[in-house]
């Protein structure tokens, strides 16, 4: 129990609810659940290092994305859906086609009265609401902030201290969370957030001019524990018990950025900073509550006020959540529609009874309150419809060739949308086989890169990192590998006399007289001739710090009975390093069945990690790799090939039924998503026997590299180049310091398809779907595919919804303009000198300019190859999945390969017929439903009613 | 209590199942509570009222269950359920209590 004695104001303790809360004992565990459970509607949020994408809604996926939209909107006053700008400029480019959007109107006003009678004259609600949607005025406001004059003292009172409040607590947390930014760093971090500041508080001038001396002295009596700070803040604010985690939770999501970030670190034990400088969201509320209290009893003060009333307007709940207002501009567009589709003219419309008007009014408000939903869901529509039309004419070619010729090579890519521009290029040339996979191919490490003591957690962040494997040099390379470690001691020691000459007081004013014009003339250089630039700094980089052949320290060491059985680079990282013999059999098997490579191997194999490329870019870690958890996937490409290629587990995979011919030579290779270069790192492993095929490969590789830059070209407006000037242009945006968007990134991002290339092969998916590779024919059990569905998939839902959100709300959820980005302590961005830390997608990441989206705001869709029973089967047993599909937060679609049927499911099990009607316009699907609760697929198809097809082209009628 | 000259000392024991996210959050509490140790074991499944939670998911070790086990003075767990309540009351998961008899009680008892 905490100290009950501790000092309370007693001007705060009157009234029914302060004596409920002071009848309460306070127990600091209690207020530590309090704490967590007021903060579920915040999302963590990584830092910037990593940026790992995350749903900022993900507190609320047990709810209907609906209700989630409507938390965001209460919590956060954010929006959820999109515009009517958005939409109707989706209509005019005809990315929502017109069906789809009547279908849409038709299920959204179900509800509603079906018709409005005006002046005698019946109208359809479906007529009209499809008619507003398509005439309604962009620019009509529907803010309802309130007029300057109507705005109380009261409300102006709430306002500045709100400001104040923000700022303080920005100001303390920034200078607390800094991971080194900062030239002076705060005092006493190692306390913890609550007690560092508790020992500096005595100095904040900004706080001390806004309180009187009787709150001054309040502060030397603060209690040691920040939730005995928080109980005793509860009651002098006099919040009832009732609402105290409504309140905790309202000043939490006051600074989500901050919070998430808080939420995330305060969860990583291992985390050095956290480990040196602990922090959790109960300092947090301890500090800011504390704050809080300070300012409203100095204000209650000076105004001779009771507490309580101010304290109720900071934490009412936001103007959004109250019902948004009708613009005039709407209601006149809207009577224009009533009056086209009735016939009648203004003046008739004048005419009309109060009761008229009270239904056309009531009328607008629900069609209003449904915009969004239709807009959103007659995209997605389009957008899905297309691409399981043209999927379903791929269903009746993949009988599976069991005679199929021996691939030149075989690439496995990331499942990431970016990569499958490059393979559909790639298998354009030839007899390549290419594949999807995690780009961390399974394998979750913790990497140490040569040269580094700090190494990265390789692996998705759903995951820790099992094992250990750092970088060694070569047997052969020692010397080499000294003269590497000397030049990169150099450059750091060159590094940091630079930051500190330019740091220190009187330093600069020399630095700039005797370095400047070097720095002049570099910062020309990078501006006019950044490629010119690039590959000096890469001489000059050779010579300094010589390349030197590494290679991965991945078999653990033969015995560990005494230390100095411990090789020297598993002492340094403190870990045993690298895998047991049986731990490599077991990822190289998981990895090969679920991506359904288990025969036919070619004399090559590579595997491509990815990674991007960008300077002068806080966001760099956004374009590399999710599934390596926001890191290059070359390192695992490396472990995974020399696992691989290991006889010992070769011959445990035979026994196990992969046979992996002893001429397949496993190679790690980068594609570099901004530049598409893909840089191979073993060659050398190749036997000469396989020169010729690596050397076309080779070639092949930079040909694709040409044309797959000429496509992503045209993506930045760059029409008509030739390959070689879209390759140089690509490599010019990498490298230019100035460039906002060196790449698209994951942008346009709608879909998930699981199952074999040949689905998608003679598709053109414009980089709009994550592609998994799965063999359903040889996982009986349906693990694979239960990993599928649970790890990359639910990585895919987290950047779909980061960047649907960042979309239809870039200011809330996204992060705004990068141009007035502001780095704070090497972990996020701020707009200004103080705001939020930003936790979304830059503008510009999304739009191609003001007001012109490039990514298409849309939930994602998965698309899985496999038996109905299977996949029916894993979504019953796995809660997440049933809060994916049955809340809306991502759609899914069956093939069932036996039957070539496609299944679309919906809300509590039910099954829909996707058919083709061929009525010419997407999206058009006649559907007829179907309960599946049966395990058996003959069960399910004897549920349907009919029988099972084995050569479908397009699925057949349900009867 | 003797049995061939072994003492028995009663003590509470709690178990706790919670979602893997949460995972964090109990150990902080459990920390915080001084309770002298406990037993985690991770990936679990189970059914409940939320339906069929499977364990043994490869690459996702955030979506399945974990079970806690502690034991020790009654002070303790009770500080340990109070803690606990609350986050019962948003999320899904149990909790159990029983009487266990321990040999070595200044092993639980800090």
């Amino acid at each position: 129990m905490l100290d009950d004695t501790a000092a309370i104001p007693l001007s705060a303790l009157d009234g029914e609810a302060t004596q409920a809360v002071i009848d309460r004992p306070v127990d600091p565990l209690t207020i530590r659940a309090l704490v967590d459970n007021a903060a579920q509607p915040i999302s963590p949020f990584w830092p910037l290092r990593s940026f790992i994408a995350c749903n900022p809604l993900s507190g609320f996926e047990s709810l209907s994305f609906d209700e989630a939209i409507q938390h965001g909107q209460a919590w956060f006053n954010a929006q959820g859906y999109p515009s009517r700008a958005v939409g109707q400029a989706a209509l005019r480019e005809n990315k929502i086609g017109q069906r789809p959007l009547r279908h849409t109107v038709e299920t959204q006003v179900r509800s509603l009265s079906a018709t409005l009678t005006v002046h005698g004259r019946t109208l359809k609600t479906v007529d009209i609401t499809h008619a507003f949607l398509i005439s309604a005025p962009i620019n009509a406001s529907t803010s309802n902030t309130p007029d300057i004059n109507s705005v109380s003292k009261t409300q102006c009172l709430q306002e500045t201290l709100a400001a104040d409040l923000e700022r303080l607590t920005i100001k303390w947390i920034a200078a607390f969370l800094d991971e080194g930014q900062a030239v002076w760093s705060m005092p006493n971090r190692e306390l913890g957030f609550y007690r560092a500041w508790k020992s500096l508080v005595a100095f904040d001038d900004h706080l001390l001019r806004l309180l009187d001396d009787q709150v001054r002295q309040q502060l030397a009596k603060l209690p040691d524990k920040p939730e005995r700070a928080i109980a005793d803040n509860l009651q002098a604010l006099s919040i009832p018990a009732d609402q105290q985690e409504d309140y905790l939770a309202r000043h939490l999501t006051a600074l989500p950025g901050w919070t998430g970030f808080i939420k995330w670190r305060s969860s990583q034990k291992n985390h050095i900073w956290q480990a040196r400088y602990p922090i959790s969201l109960t300092d947090f509320l301890a500090v800011r509550l504390t704050i809080e209290r300070c300012l409203v009893e100095a204000a209650a003060c000076r105004a001779q006020a009771d507490t309580t009333p101010i304290t109720r307007l900071l934490t009412q709940p936001s103007k959004a959540a109250s019902q948004p207002l009708v613009s005039a501009d709407e209601r006149t567009a809207f009577h224009r529609v009533i009056g086209r589709l009735a016939g009648l003219a203004e003046s008739d419309l004048a005419m009309l009874s109060s009761t008229e008007q009270e239904q056309m009014e009531a009328l607008l408000r629900a069609i209003l309150a449904v915009e969004g939903r239709i807009w959103l869901e007659a995209w997605e529509e389009t957008f899905r419809a297309s691409l399981l039309h043209e999927i379903a004419g791929n269903v009746s070619t993949l009988a599976i060739d069991s005679e199929r010729a021996r691939p030149a090579a075989q690439l496995v890519f990331c499942i990431d949308v970016r990569s499958e521009p490059f393979r559909r290029q790639l298998e354009s040339l030839g007899a390549y086989e290419t594949l999807g996979f995690a780009g961390f191919f399974g394998i979750p490490v913790h990497y140490t890169p040569f040269g580094t003591a700090d190494g990265v957690a390789s692996c998705p962040v759903l995951l820790q990192p099992k094992h250990w494997v750092t970088e060694i040099p070569k047997a052969d390379q020692q010397s080499q590998a000294d003269r590497h470690l000397k030049g990169l001691s150099l450059t750091k020691s060159l590094k940091t006399l630079l930051v500190s000459l330019k740091q220190n007081l009187a330093a600069p004013f020399a630095l700039v007289e005797t370095a400047g014009g070097v720095f002049g003339l570099l910062m020309a250089a990078r501006t006019l001739a950044p490629l010119a630039l690039h590959r000096f700094q890469q001489a000059i980089k050779a010579l300094i710090i010589p390349p030197v052949a590494l290679q991965t320290t991945i078999a653990l060491p033969a015995s560990l009975n005494d230390v100095a059985d411990v090789p020297e680079h598993s002492q340094a990282c403190g870990h045993i390093t690298g895998l047991s013999a049986d731990e490599q059999v077991f990822y190289a098997e998981a990895s090969l069945r679920m991506m359904g490579l288990v025969n036919n191997f070619g004399a090559l194999v590579v595997l491509c990690g990815h990674g991007g490329m960008t300077v002068n870019n806080p966001y760099a870690a956004g374009l590399d790799c999710g599934a390596c958890g926001g890191n290059h996937g070359g390192p695992n490409a490396r472990i995974m090939a020399s696992v691989y290629n290991d006889r010992r587990v070769r011959a445990v995979l035979r026994e196990r039924g992969i046979d992996i011919p002893d001429d397949t030579v496993f190679l790690a290779a980068e594609h570099n998503t901004t530049t598409d270069e893909v840089a191979i790192y073993n060659s050398a492993d190749a036997p000469v026997s396989h020169a010729e095929h690596l050397n076309r490969l080779k070639a092949d590789l930079e040909t694709v590299r040409q044309k797959t830059c000429a496509e992503r070209c045209q993506k930045f407006g760059q029409f008509g180049l030739s390959d070689q000037d879209a390759r140089a242009h690509a490599q010019h945006r990498a490298l230019d310091w100035a460039q906002v968007r060196p790449e698209w990134g994951l942008a346009r991002n709608g879909a998930f398809i699981v199952g074999p290339r040949t689905l998608t092969q003679s598709m053109n998916l414009d980089s709009r779907c994550f592609l998994h590779s799965y063999d359903w024919q040889v996982d009986p059990q349906g693990k694979a595919l239960e990993i599928i569905l649970t790890a990359p998939l639910v990585v895919a839902e987290w950047i779909n919804t980061q960047y649907y959100f960042s979309t239809v709300d870039n200011v809330h959820y996204g992060s705004g303009s990068k141009i007035t980005h502001n780095v704070t302590g090497k972990i996020g961005v701020m707009q200004g000198n103080a705001s939020d830390l930003m936790t979304g997608l830059p503008q510009q990441s999304l739009t191609v300019r003001e007001g012109e989206l490039y990514h298409e705001p849309l939930r994602l869709m998965a698309v899985v190859y496999a038996p109905l029973s299977r996949v029916a089967e894993i979504i019953a047993r796995n809660t997440i999945l049933r809060h994916f599909f049955d809340n809306g937060w991502v759609a899914l679609t069956v093939i069932d390969p036996s039957s070539g049927r496609m299944l679309r499911y919906r809300k509590g099990k039910v099954w829909e017929d996707f058919l083709d009607d061929k009525s010419g316009d997407t999206g058009e699907h006649p559907a007829k439903k179907s309960s599946l609760t049966s395990e058996s697929h003959e069960d399910l198809q004897a549920m349907l009613g009919v029988q099972p097809s084995t050569t479908a082209n397009h699925p057949t009628s349900v009867s | 209590m003797t049995a061939q000259n072994i003492s028995f000392h009663p003590m509470k024991r709690i178990e706790i199942i919670v979602k893997g996210e949460k995972e964090s959050f109990v150990r902080d509490l459990l920390d915080q509570a001084e309770v002298s140790g406990y037993t985690l074991i991770r990936d679990i499944a189970g059914m409940g009222h939320h339906g069929f939670h499977e364990g043994r998911l490869l690459f996702n070790e955030t979506a399945s269950l974990v079970l806690f086990m502690a034991v020790g003075p009654q002070s303790i767990i009770q500080s340990i359920a109070e803690g606990l309540r609350p986050i019962f009351e948003k999320n899904s998961g149990v909790m159990f209590f029983s009487t266990v008899e321990v040999v070595r009680m200044d092993y639980f008892d800090r």
